[in-house]
């Protein structure tokens, strides 16, 4: 019964994804060539013979379009090409490096979202106006005014320089990832705490609740069984939009933290103009972007049956 | 009621997890091993571009390649003066053209004997076009080398000979005295045979090297761990067991980092950072081997005019910009090449025309701008940076202030700056630097030739060019300084292509009672860790 429906859904996605990459990838391909400069503008200008000995090994004499051609082909095959900038690694060396520290750190950064912004907002919202829910507004001001690349320097001024209570940067403990996920996590916690309070608020006001408390269930299956699922369809709605804000945070709190992940290399690549780590980077996001939000499509569907009907 | 005292009591239950929460997390990182007492962590700037000397440009991957390799000679830790390395003495012949190296008994770090011939055969590598090494015309002048790089010639006909397993002999055109300085730096240092093609022999397991240290671990943008290498011909003399290299691009990082014990020095920092630093143990600056200036188009006009170079110079206050703005201790510059040169070549660089607004002025007026009147706005462009931009606005007051001329800034990435220089597409001046390769007055003296490809002032002066070549084939020293010494005269008392406005320091930052011997300033801000002493 599921079946039919979710394989129709999943070559759906797949065949969404590999068109947004194409464009994706011819898109950033032109934009990333039509910068002024190239890999090789160094303080040290290299002479006009070595540029073009060095031209030649990475094809960059060739005419554009075929260049795209070339790097399509090899897309194709699972081949993102060298790094220019990063002489020593392949593209796919770098990604395969970095590609777990991201991952480790989104997922926390979400991790930390959803499980301090749920409850938070339940209990915001269980006890409107109170105390929990001006400290959750509170919090969620602040989530949504700071941006990570305030908060992120002031996270490690405070824990990590003068408390010492985690390291200031780096990834080589578990523990590392505390402050990072913190300042990566804040922005999506404030919009999952509001959507939840929110969400629990409405809940809370159908007629089923009320019947509910009128059989005299206690407080917490009132809440817990009754009003939780149908308050979180805001908040699963929200989790592709999170996961774009987190990938995108990536970009600016691995720089911040020095975590050895790919965001890192969005920013870093478009400067040193090492066109294709900033391709394969933007690719890699992109896939992940556009799974993410099938997925929470099709959990959508299987959370509330009205959308499902849609 | 009761619904409300529910609510809160659930509430007061999650708050009470929230605060479960945090405390986890916090114990878990209560407990962290502390690194080995022998361990050496340093910040080394951002990732290195490579470890493979025939593409190592940066001061980072510098300071990796020299830990685990080593050329013939090497750096003497006070002076960086070069001093047996590899090689346990050379010598050259009286008109400098042969220099003759005899190696010491040595091994690879994977136990292979080191011989002349690996040597031969790193420096052909180097030379090899099909290596397109941006390094490659440092040894333009050993016999038959830039024809080989050219394509033209062949390795055969490079005059570099290896004499039975532990003597390499050079031949060159003309005079090279800094070539036991040029053959302790990493684009030098020896490359093992089974290294391979490009870049495959960087990795963990691959890479064989001659060096103190051998490479353990490499994770781009985060670290390169380093361990003690049993098979160095010194490895007595070698106290440190491990080192972590740390590579970000964040500075304010590295210096966090620092800040909370994690490593025991940083290489390099913003000197807007450094003023918090000032008069504290851990902040040590040296005059180091490189002049910032700002270029001018000399193709465009005002600036085809060396009158209004010569304004514009006159009216900087370097003093003022050293004291005020930069306060590190760097000097002011009038001249091209830094004044800490003369330690270890003996040249002495010229005066250079001082602060004059006076006669800044009248040669304004001379050029048919007087009072600056006829002058559009003058564009002066930076490549992203803090301190650039402090200089830039500095010299932007000071030109309206002495010359009441119209200064605009544009703040550009680093590459589109680069690219204007090198397309002379920028309208005014730009911001640039220079970093010596080694201590002598050519490598700085070379920049500003006609055939220079990081000239990028447009600038191209036959008399200058022809006095450089006398002095590269001049074996006798004191002529050869001399005949610099007019050439830098020319290229800052009268030509001006760009103006120079200070001598670098280096600022870094040591842990004192982390690094308690070996570590020693010097105009290269070469640190041989080989030498380096951790408390015990």
């Amino acid at each position: 019964m599921i079946h039919h429906p979710f394989t129709r859904a999943a070559v759906r996605v797949a065949a969404r994804t590999a068109g947004v990459l194409l464009a994706v990838a011819l898109l950033s391909f032109a934009l990333l060539r039509a910068a002024p400069g190239g890999p090789f503008s160094e303080d040290r200008s290299v002479p006009a013979a070595v540029r073009a000995n060095l031209e030649k090994r990475y094809h960059l004499d060739e005419p554009l379009a075929l260049q795209a051609a070339r790097y399509l082909w090899d897309l194709a095959h699972g081949d993102l090409g060298p790094s220019f900038r990063y002489a020593d690694f392949t593209v796919n060396d770098l990604l395969a490096v970095g590609l777990p520290s991201t991952l480790a750190l989104g997922a926390a950064a979400m991790a930390f979202a959803l499980a301090i912004g749920i409850p938070l907002g339940m209990a915001a919202a269980a006890r409107r106006g109170g105390l929990i829910d001006r400290l959750a507004s509170g919090i969620s001001v602040a989530g949504l005014a700071l941006p990570t690349f305030v908060l992120g320097p002031l996270l490690v001024a405070f824990f990590a320089v003068t408390l010492r209570w985690f390291e200031p940067s780096g990834l080589e403990h578990p523990a590392d990832l505390v402050l990072p996920a913190i300042a990566l996590g804040a922005g999506p916690l404030a919009v999952i705490t509001r959507l939840t309070r929110a969400g629990m608020l409405d809940t809370l006001s159908q007629e089923y609740i009320r019947t509910a408390r009128a059989k005299g269930l206690p407080e917490r299956t009132v809440l817990f069984r009754h009003g939780l699922r149908p308050s979180l369809v805001p908040v699963l709605t929200y989790l592709g939009p999170a996961l774009a804000a987190v990938l995108t945070g990536s970009l600016v709190v691995e720089s911040v933290f020095t975590i050895p992940g790919i965001g890192q290399y969005v920013v870093r690549g478009a400067f040193n103009r090492d066109y294709p780590v900033v391709l394969g980077v933007i690719l890699v996001g992109t896939t992940f972007l556009v799974v993410a939000n099938a997925l929470v499509d099709l959990l959508l569907t299987a959370l509330d049956p009205r959308v499902r009907e849609r | 009621m009761t619904q409300e005292s529910s609510s809160a009591r659930t509430a007061g239950h999650l708050g009470q997890n929230l605060v479960i929460l945090l405390a986890l997390g916090v114990a878990a990182c209560a407990h962290r091993e502390d690194a080995p007492a022998q361990t050496l962590r340093f910040h080394n700037m951002a990732e290195p571009r490579t470890l493979d000397p025939a593409g190592a440009t940066g001061v980072a991957d510098r300071n990796l390649l020299l830990a685990l390799s080593e050329g013939l000679a090497a750096f003497d830790p006070r002076t960086a003066a070069p001093v047996p390395g590899a090689a346990e003495r050379w010598e050259t012949s009286a008109d400098g053209l042969l220099w003759t190296f005899h190696l010491r008994a040595a091994r690879w770090s994977n136990g292979d004997p080191l011989t002349a011939a690996d040597f031969r055969r790193s420096w052909l590598r180097v030379l090899d076009p099909a290596t397109a090494s941006p390094l490659a015309s440092q040894l333009f002048e050993i016999v038959g080398a830039a024809e080989f790089a050219a394509g033209t010639g062949s390795a055969p006909q490079v005059g570099i000979e290896a004499h039975g397993d532990r003597e390499l002999r050079v031949r060159l055109r003309r005079p090279m005295p800094w070539l036991a300085q040029l053959s302790a730096s990493s684009p030098l240092v020896p490359v093992h045979s089974a290294a391979g093609a490009a870049g495959a022999f960087v990795r963990r397991e691959r890479f064989v090297g001659n060096g103190p240290f051998v490479l353990e671990e490499r994770v781009p943008n985060f670290r390169i761990v380093m361990v003690k290498n049993p098979n160095y011909w010194d490895a007595g003399n070698v106290t440190i067991q491990r080192i972590v290299a740390y590579s970000s691009e964040s500075k304010q990082a590295a210096v966090d980092a620092f800040r909370a014990g994690r490593t025991d020095w940083v290489d390099d920092f913003p000197s807007a950072q450094a003023s918090s630093w000032l008069g504290r143990p851990e902040l040590r600056t040296s005059p180091y081997l490189a002049v910032s200036f700002l270029r001018f188009n000399t193709t465009k006009a005002p600036f085809r005019d060396a009158r209004v170079r010569r304004a514009i110079h006159m009216a900087i206050d370097r003093t003022l910009l050293c004291e005020r703005v930069l306060r590190l201790g760097q000097r002011p510059a009038q001249q091209l090449v830094p004044r800490c040169v003369t330690g270890v070549s003996g040249y002495v660089p010229v005066a250079g025309l001082p602060f004059s607004p006076e006669r800044a002025r009248a040669l304004l007026a001379e050029a048919g701008f007087p009072q600056g009147r006829g002058l559009p706005p003058i564009e002066l462009q930076y490549d992203t940076n803090e301190d650039w931009k402090r200089i830039c606005e500095a010299v932007q007051a000071m030109l309206r202030e002495h010359l009441q001329i119209d200064v605009y800034l544009v703040n550009k990435e680093k590459k589109t700056v680069i690219d204007d220089e090198e397309r002379l597409a920028y309208l005014g001046m730009s911001r640039g630097s220079w970093i010596g390769d080694f201590a002598d007055p050519m490598a700085f003296l070379e920049v500003f030739t006609s055939s220079s490809s990081t000239n990028r002032t447009g600038f191209a002066n036959a008399q200058y060019d022809a006095l450089l070549e006398r002095a590269r084939a001049s074996a006798d020293e004191p002529a050869r300084r001399a005949l610099m010494a007019q050439a830098e005269r020319l290229l800052v008392e009268e030509e001006l292509p760009f103006t120079p406005l200070y001598e670098f320091v280096k600022q870094t930052l040591v842990h004192p009672e982390r690094i308690v011997d070996g570590f020693h300033e010097n105009l290269l801000g070469m640190h041989p860790m080989k030498w380096i002493r951790l408390r015990r």
